[in-house]
C-alpha cells in the first residue's frame, strides 16, 4: 500500500474502512513511521475536534420532546373532545376550587384535583361556537397532565383566582400574584379561565407557560377571549440601565389556520419600543401557523408573514397593558379582535 | 417502506433539534426550523428517515442565511429558555463562554465543514454524511479531516485571542 492520504486515515479512524482496506493500512503503519505519526496526529485532532463540538452543549430540554405535536397530526385524528376535556376540567376546577359563589371568596380547606376522562360527554353549558380546534397528544391526557388542576392556596380571592387557573399543571407553586388585580371581572369566569389553562396544548414550541407569562408580566395577563391560545412566549427586551422589560406574545389562530399574535408589555416599554421588538422578532422567528398535514405550509408561512406587514393595531389599555395586535387581516377586523382583548 | 411520522418524530426530533441548535445558536429557530422539516415530512414522506431530515433542515438554514438581513435587523431580544438544570452562577457562565467560543470558531467555517462536524456529533456514518449533504461518498474522509482540523486551528486561535486580550 502506498502512504494513505488524509480521507483515508479519517475513514480508518472513524471505523469507516472495509475490513480488507483497514488491515492493509494498519500494514502499512507498522513499517512506515511517518503514517504512524500521521495517523496519531489525525487521532489527536479528530479527539479534540469532537471535544469542542460537545463544548457546545445541549439546548434546554422541554417538557413535551418526543411527542408528536398536535399541529403535525394528521387532520382524521384530531379529537373534539380536547374541547370537551378542557371545559369539562374547567367545571370540576371550579367546583374544587370550593368557590362559595355568595360570599366571593374560595373555601380554605379543599385543593382542587381534577381526573377527567377524555371521553366522557362535554358539560352541560353551550359553548362558544367557531373556536378553532386544539389537539393534545393522547399521552399527555393519559398522563392526566392537563387534566389536573393546581393546588391552589384557597384563600384567594376569586379575582386573583383567575389568572391563577390559567397556569400549566406541572406542580409549580402559584406564582406571587399582588392584590391589584382590578377591573378583571371579565377574567373571573372560573370556566373561562379553565379553558384558557387547558388549552394551551403541551404546543410544539412551548417557549413559555402561561403561567411563565402572567409572572413575567408581574401577575395579569391580556387574552383574546374566544380563542385557544396556541403558544406562548417571554421575550426580554433589554431597557437602559440594563433592566429588561419582559415582553409576552400569545399566538392564536383564526379558523384557517392563519396566526394571530397578542404580544403584550406593562413595565417600562415603550409602545414604539414594543412595536419595535414586534418587527424584529417578526423577522427572527416567522409566526407559526401550521395547517396539519398540508403540503404548502412552507409557502403558507411565508405569505402570512408578507402579508401581515400593516395588519397591525397598538395600544395601551387602563390597566397599563401596552399590547400589540398582529394578524392578516383589514383594520375592521383587527378591530373587532381588539374588543375581544380582556 | 411506509414512512411513520410519530416513529420519526420520537427518534430523530431531539437530535434535529440540537445539531439546529449548535448551527443557529437560537433555541427558538431551531424548534421552528424542525417544526417545519417534520411538517414538509408529512407532506412527502421520505424513505430514508434520517439523512432526508437533517438534509432538509439544513437547507432551510441555507435558505435563512442568504434571506439575510435576519441577524443584522434583530434587536437583542433574548427569549425565555425552558427549564434547564441549575449550575452555579459561574459554572453557568465559564460554560456559556466556551460555547460561545465554539460557536464563533464554527462560524468561520465554511458551511459545508459545519455541517459535517455538526452531522458527526450526531452520530451519522459516512454513508448518511454523503447522502445529507450530496457529498460523493469517497469525499466524506477528506471533508471530515479538512473540517476537524481547521476546527481545532481556529478554536486555539480564538483561545490565544483571549489571552492576549486579558
Amino acid at each position: 500500500m502506498r502512504h494513505p492520504d488524509d480521507g483515508l486515515i479519517e475513514e480508518y479512524l472513524d471505523g469507516e474502512l472495509p475490513a480488507e482496506t483497514r488491515l492493509e493500512l494498519a500494514a502499512h503503519a507498522a513499517e512506515c513511521a511517518a503514517c504512524r505519526e500521521r495517523i496519531e496526529a489525525a487521532r489527536a485532532t479528530r479527539e479534540e475536534a469532537d471535544e469542542i463540538v460537545a463544548l457546545l452543549g445541549e439546548p434546554a430540554p422541554r417538557s413535551d420532546a418526543g411527542n408528536l405535536p398536535a399541529s403535525l397530526r394528521p387532520a382524521a385524528r384530531r379529537p373534539i373532545r380536547w374541547r370537551n376535556l378542557a371545559w369539562a376540567a374547567s367545571l370540576v376546577a371550579a367546583a374544587g376550587l370550593g368557590y362559595a359563589g355568595g360570599a366571593g371568596r374560595f373555601r380554605p380547606t379543599e385543593t382542587a384535583r381534577v381526573e377527567v376522562d377524555a371521553t366522557e360527554p362535554p358539560g352541560r353549558a353551550a359553548e362558544p361556537a367557531a373556536e378553532p380546534q386544539l389537539t393534545a397528544p393522547p399521552s399527555d391526557v393519559a398522563a392526566g397532565r392537563p387534566g389536573v388542576a393546581p393546588a391552589t392556596p384557597p384563600t384567594r380571592r376569586l379575582e386573583e383566582a383567575a389568572p391563577l387557573a390559567k397556569q400549566r399543571v406541572d406542580g409549580e407553586s402559584a406564582p406571587p400574584l399582588e392584590s391589584r388585580e382590578e377591573e378583571r371581572q371579565a377574567e373571573a369566569d372560573p370556566a373561562a379561565a379553565g379553558r384558557a389553562q387547558l388549552a394551551v396544548p403541551p404546543s410544539f414550541r412551548p417557549a413559555a407557560t402561561l403561567d411563565d407569562a402572567v409572572r413575567a408580566l408581574g401577575g395579569g395577563i391580556r387574552l383574546l377571549d374566544g380563542l385557544d391560545v396556541r403558544e406562548v412566549s417571554v421575550a426580554w427586551l433589554p431597557m437602559p440601565g440594563g433592566d429588561s422589560a419582559a415582553v409576552v406574545e400569545l399566538t392564536y389562530a383564526d379558523a384557517a389556520g392563519h396566526p394571530i399574535i397578542l404580544r403584550q408589555s406593562r413595565s417600562g416599554t415603550k409602545v414604539s419600543e414594543l412595536a419595535a421588538a414586534d418587527a424584529a422578532q417578526r423577522n427572527a422567528a416567522p409566526a407559526q401557523a401550521y395547517a396539519p398535514g398540508a403540503a404548502a405550509v412552507g409557502r403558507e408561512r411565508a405569505a402570512a408573514k408578507a402579508d401581515t406587514r400593516d395588519g397591525e393595531l397598538t395600544w395601551i389599555d387602563t390597566g397599563g397593558f401596552k399590547l400589540v395586535l398582529r394578524a392578516d387581516a383589514d383594520a375592521d377586523s383587527l378591530a373587532r379582535l381588539r374588543a375581544r382583548v380582556r | 417502506m411506509t414512512f411513520d411520522l410519530a416513529a420519526a418524530y420520537r427518534t430523530y426530533h431531539g437530535s434535529l433539534v440540537r445539531m439546529l441548535w449548535r448551527r443557529t445558536g437560537d433555541r427558538d429557530r431551531a424548534e421552528d426550523l424542525a417544526h417545519e422539516t417534520f411538517a414538509r415530512a408529512a407532506a412527502s414522506p421520505p424513505d430514508n428517515p434520517r439523512p432526508w431530515l437533517f438534509a432538509v433542515a439544513l437547507n432551510l438554514v441555507r435558505e435563512e442565511g442568504r434571506r439575510g438581513a435576519i441577524r443584522s435587523r434583530r434587536l437583542e431580544l433574548y427569549r425565555a429558555e425552558g427549564p434547564q438544570s441549575a449550575p452555579g452562577p459561574d459554572e453557568a457562565l465559564e460554560r456559556d463562554e466556551r460555547a460561545a467560543r465554539v460557536r464563533r470558531a464554527l462560524l468561520r467555517l465554511s458551511d459545508r465543514d459545519r455541517e459535517i462536524l455538526l452531522l458527526k456529533a450526531e452520530g451519522f456514518d459516512y454513508d448518511e454524511i454523503a447522502e445529507t449533504l450530496g457529498l460523493a461518498r469517497g469525499a466524506v474522509g477528506t471533508t471530515l479531516s479538512r473540517a476537524r482540523k481547521k476546527l481545532v486551528e481556529t478554536y486555539h486561535r480564538q483561545e490565544e485571542g483571549r489571552d492576549a486580550a486579558s
